[in-house]
């Protein structure tokens, strides 16, 4: 083990040759992804796959890990800026940049150990799991969101991990037709979702943990499914109770489901 | 560059019935089905149906392991021909760390896997040796070099990923 890892040696003697061979894709670049691409450089993940059509606009400053003022005159894509941050942090990296929808660049995406969703739509998340369950391939979603209670915004998100096998988004009653059908009617009305760095962050380095807990095992924890609630306005975490109900196995995704969709 | 992914539970599966004592075989033996994909580095194969030999496929043979008769041999063309699979023929090593396929295995899979790239020549198949906590892989096929290819990286997912090459 190198120096840059003796302090997280305590993941496990080969955690840096594992965490080194493996390939992370994180699929959106923004607020949450900028953060994850970060922690992921600093982990010691050799190889990364980043995927996001988007170029930086100055209202995404305010929480884009990576970006500067002179990005936004440039109009520079947020996977360069990813990628720039990534690279700087650990050189020997092999970072591969996407600028492009990922549905258009599924074929590289099916290589990633593990894919990390930094979507902000419901039904762009079951997408993203309906194809990378066919790959056997986990999946972390972060998000968040502003809500009024009583009047008075209220920040939320949530971290889930959907393991090929286990239960998945709507298993777990994240993902369910009636969340879809309102999102469908709010389309192109909704404008721009809020926003903000900390909390941002605070979603991005649990799903960090995730990923090294996945690609190393080091807790030894036997999990097939995740579901953490954040309450952004108390700053607290919690484990969801979906998760007690949900199937062992999922009842949407047949285990031998998987491969190309034969149309 | 070639990959092997599936699930830990189909993993245990399989080793699970590879260690069933047969009533006269020394080991036993059984059919991987993958699917096949592209990907920019190479090939991606999943993993997503073991099938065992039945006990009486084997032959008496004490010069090696295990050996099965045309029948079994047929049901893994059969497999590769209607499933587009690829297939490997599983086996294992009853040892810990990576195991390595020994001349006699080399010179089985010299003569079984034309069987499978004969009737489904688009996919790659193979020979997978499991150990105890390990595993190793090598695929053949019409895209690939007579003598074959190792497969690069064998995972398994479930509580976390194992890697098994």
């Amino acid at each position: 083990m190198t120096d840059q890892y003796t302090r997280q040696s305590f993941l496990g003697a080969k955690s840096a040759e594992l965490l080194q061979n493996a390939t992370v894709a994180i699929v959106g670049l923004g607020g949450g992804g900028s953060h994850v691409a970060q922690q992921l450089a600093h982990v010691g993940i050799g190889r990364m796959l980043l995927f996001d059509p988007d170029s930086l606009e100055l209202s995404n400053l305010n929480r884009l890990i990576g970006g500067t003022a002179a990005d936004v005159g440039a109009s520079t894509e947020k996977v360069e800026i990813a990628r720039r941050m990534f690279v700087a942090i650990n050189p020997a990296a092999e970072v591969h940049t996407y600028a492009v929808q990922w549905q258009l660049a599924a074929d590289a995406l099916r290589e990633a150990d593990v894919v990390i969703s930094c979507l902000d739509s419901y039904a762009a998340r079951q997408d993203l799991e309906v194809s990378v369950r066919r790959f056997l391939t986990p999946l972390i979603d972060i998000g968040m969101d502003v809500h009024l209670v009583n009047e008075q915004p209220h920040m939320t998100g949530q971290v889930i991990v959907s393991v090929p096998g286990g239960p998945c988004f709507r298993c777990l009653g994240f993902l369910t037709d009636e969340n879809l059908r309102q999102e469908a009617e709010l389309y192109g009305a909704a404008g721009g979702r809020p926003q903000v760095v900390w909390s941002n962050g605070v979603l991005a380095s649990v799903a960090v943990g995730l990923v090294v807990e996945l690609l190393t095992g080091w807790q030894r924890r036997r999990f097939r499914a995740e579901y953490l609630h954040f309450d952004a306005n108390e700053h607290v975490i919690t484990r969801s109770p979906r998760l007690e109900y949900a199937p062992k196995q999922c009842t949407h995704f047949a285990a031998d489901f998987v491969g190309e969709p034969v149309l | 560059m070639i990959r092997l992914r599936m699930l830990t539970t189909l993993v245990d599966a399989i080793r699970a019935d590879l260690r069933r004592p047969h009533p006269f075989a020394y080991e036993r033996i059984g059919f991987l089905c993958c699917k096949q994909s592209s990907v920019p580095s190479g090939y991606l194969l999943l993993g997503y149906r073991y099938v065992p030999i039945e006990d009486d496929r084997y032959l008496r043979d004490k010069s090696v392991g295990a050996s099965f008769d045309a029948t079994a041999i047929r049901t893994g063309m059969q497999l590769a021909l209607t499933e587009e699979a690829s297939v490997f023929h599983v086996h294992v090593h009853k040892h810990a760390g990576v195991p390595r396929m020994s001349r006699v295995d080399t010179r089985e899979m010299q003569q079984l896997m034309p069987c499978f790239v004969n009737v489904c020549p688009e996919r790659l198949h193979g020979a997978l040796v499991m150990s105890v906590d390990r595993a190793y892989a090598r695929v053949w096929g019409t895209a690939l070099e007579t003598s074959g290819a190792d497969v690069s990286r064998i995972t398994s997912v479930g509580d976390h990923i194992k890697v098994l090459s």
